[in-house]
């Protein structure tokens, strides 16, 4: 394996709140490889999004990157100056948000935004920056880029909206995009084409892409690698392929398990029993023990061993990702 | 996962998208909307008649040395407090001064001091309430305290101490008038602020690494400050009171610059004798405020019809 994008080691922040620390994240391990496609599953507050926050170092007040490493292309971040870190946001890594309706400034026109951050992140003039955006608005699959360009984005649907920035994204030439759910407030047959598309041009620019979703579909579509995270830790990573057909942590199972089949005869839906456990006072042991259908005594004292993010494993005492 | 047939109709959506293109646009130019807006604007009566009358004094000031008859310093001995006549519409005063005139005149002082306090005070305003409400913290605890601060004295306590401290003059009254007002606009922007900065666009403008003073000037404060707008408008009205106020307690513009508090202040000794002296500049006054409240009301409801209430 090449040498890899990002690297995160270790990675412990907290949030510092009158009640006490919340642990958001403890000892995250991932890499995610050139040219590779991650996805980082996990219910809501599992600590997806404080990752991201975490690699591009905008954890506001009164959060903190308590430990750990987070190396990008070789370099460093946490060691970085503010000044600095604003140099490889955008340029190096950059994120593309989930709601396409605030996503973009209403009082400038297309042109104007992706004029502006495209010609801040590459350092050219305006005029090249414009030819940049209307050949991306073009490899998006927008028809008349000039007038997309030209309006504001009020004018624009939620699917043309997303569409820009991810085209905007593209023209600031990343090595590494996280995408932080795009495609979810989209109606499904545009969220679909959004994909695809998005999926072409990644492929086409072989670009690597952290893809932050509680959508397993979308997961076992666009994704080479999987790291499911539960309680601010990833407690199985592997590729696509070991995630679907051979699950090892019992929290992957019972998602798995949960997702709708149309083959299945009616039934309720299935859910796993009770909830995310709050932060502030994690389960001793194995934070997913209390949920656990496989849970033995030692899970609630002895907390498994964290993944290491390059290999398929799982952070669990009972199962083992080899022996399967 | 099971594979399933879909029968997406992927053509549609490719003709749905080019149509949606097309379509840009047809809200119209730049003017076109600008129209729309004045049509809107224009259906809330009272602001037609707002602006309306604040255009109308505008003009005078503008031209007031076309307009006037007669120079407003200029004294007569041989007509001292004379009532209105052909010669003099609005009478004059105990020097003899043209009080049509001498009210002409006025408006410029008026307007000047409304315009020039709200601007500075907006752009004080402006600028601090969005460092308050994006960094938080310190600078948001150092800028509500000196909101707070401000606040506790009444604009006319704040024009007395100013004027007892430096001289009474016109750059004293507005600095007086912008101390007072910035924190209406500091409190407008910073709420805005904290609401705008949860938007997905200031927190891309950070993912992408634009600059703090890029994010601040470029995308929050251009965002922010629509309503401030219409407060701006409002508080134009309550800024020529406050001036006027300061005239005529002595503490603003001074004789024998013609203010419409100075003149009301001079006339009130003789109000049961020569009623004109007085009348005529508070009408003004009266006007003018009047306008600027109208004129906002009517932006207010046209620019945030949520807030609308028919009237």
């Amino acid at each position: 394996m090449s040498d890899p994008v990002l690297e995160i080691r270790d990675l412990e922040t907290a949030f510092d709140t009158s009640a006490g620390t919340v642990e958001a994240l403890r000892g995250v391990n991932l890499t995610v490889g050139a040219g590779e496609r991650v996805g980082l599953v996990g219910e809501s507050g599992s600590g997806k999004s404080v990752t991201a926050q975490s690699i591009l170092r905008l954890i506001d007040s009164p959060g903190e990157i308590a430990n750990g490493s987070i190396t990008l292309n070789g370099r460093d971040l946490l060691g970085l100056s503010s000044r600095e870190m604003q140099q490889v946001r955008g340029r190096d890594v950059t994120m593309i948000f989930q709601d396409p309706s605030t996503s973009l400034d209403p009082v400038y026109s297309v042109r104007s935004q992706m004029v502006e951050t495209i010609g801040h992140n590459r350092d050219v003039p305006d005029s090249e920056a414009e030819e940049i955006a209307r050949n991306y608005l073009d490899l998006v699959d927008m028809p008349n880029p000039d007038r997309v360009l030209d309006s504001y984005p009020h004018e624009l649907s939620g699917g043309m909206k997303q569409r820009v920035s991810i085209a905007m994204t593209l023209g600031f030439d990343p090595d590494l995009i996280i995408a932080d759910e795009p495609t979810t407030a989209l109606d499904v047959t545009v969220q679909k084409k959004v994909m695809e598309i998005f999926k072409d041009v990644i492929s086409e620019e072989d670009l690597s892409v952290l893809w932050i979703t509680h959508n397993l579909g979308v997961v076992a579509e666009f994704c080479d690698k999987v790291a499911v995270m539960y309680a601010g830790e990833i407690v199985e990573y592997g590729s696509v392929y070991d995630i679907f057909d051979r699950p090892t942590h019992p929290y992957t199972r019972e998602l798995l398990r949960t997702i709708p089949n149309i083959n299945r005869p009616a039934e309720e839906l299935r859910v796993i029993e009770g909830s995310v456990p709050h932060m502030l006072d994690p389960p001793s042991g194995c934070a997913f023990h209390p949920r656990c259908p496989d849970a033995e005594p030692e899970c609630r004292t002895m907390r498994p061993e964290q993944v290491d993010g390059d290999h398929h494993e799982a952070s669990c005492l009972v199962h083992d990702a080899t022996e399967q | 996962m099971s594979e399933r047939t879909t029968s997406i109709d992927w053509e549609g959506l490719a003709d749905e998208w080019e149509d949606e293109v097309e379509q840009i646009g047809s809200a119209g130019s730049r003017l076109q909307r600008l129209t729309y807006f004045v049509r809107d604007l224009a259906k809330h009566r009272l602001s037609v008649v707002g602006a309306g009358l604040l255009m109308f004094v505008a003009v005078i000031a503008v031209f007031a040395p076309q307009i006037a008859p007669y120079s407003p310093t200029e004294v007569n001995p041989t007509a001292i407090r004379a009532g209105p006549s052909v010669a003099h519409p609005f009478g004059t005063d105990s020097l003899g001064r043209d009080i049509f005139s001498r009210v002409i005149f006025g408006s410029r002082i008026a307007l000047q001091i409304a315009v020039t306090s709200m601007g500075i005070a907006f752009v004080i305003g402006s600028v601090l309430g969005a460092l308050a409400g994006y960094y938080g913290g310190k600078v948001d605890s150092v800028v509500q305290t000196a909101i707070d601060t401000t606040w506790a004295f009444p604009a006319i306590i704040m024009g007395l101490a100013l004027a007892s401290i430096l001289e009474p003059n016109l750059t004293t009254v507005l600095a007086a008038i912008a101390l007072v007002f910035w924190g209406v606009f500091a409190r407008l922007v910073r709420g805005e602020v904290l609401s705008l900065r949860e938007l997905e666009f200031i927190k891309a403008s950070e993912a992408i690494g634009l600059s703090d003073t890029k994010i601040i000037f470029r995308h929050l404060i251009p965002n922010a400050i629509v309503p401030a707008f219409v407060v701006v408008t409002l508080q134009m009205g309550n800024a020529i009171a406050v001036a006027a106020s300061l005239s005529f307690l002595g503490l603003g513009v001074q004789p024998p610059t013609a203010s419409w508090g100075i003149m009301l202040s001079a006339g009130r000794q003789y109000i049961t004798t020569a009623w004109w002296i007085s009348v005529f500049p508070g009408l003004a006054i009266v006007i003018v405020i009047m306008s600027f409240n109208f004129l906002g009301e009517g932006l207010r409801d046209t620019i945030d019809p949520k807030l609308e209430n028919n009237r």
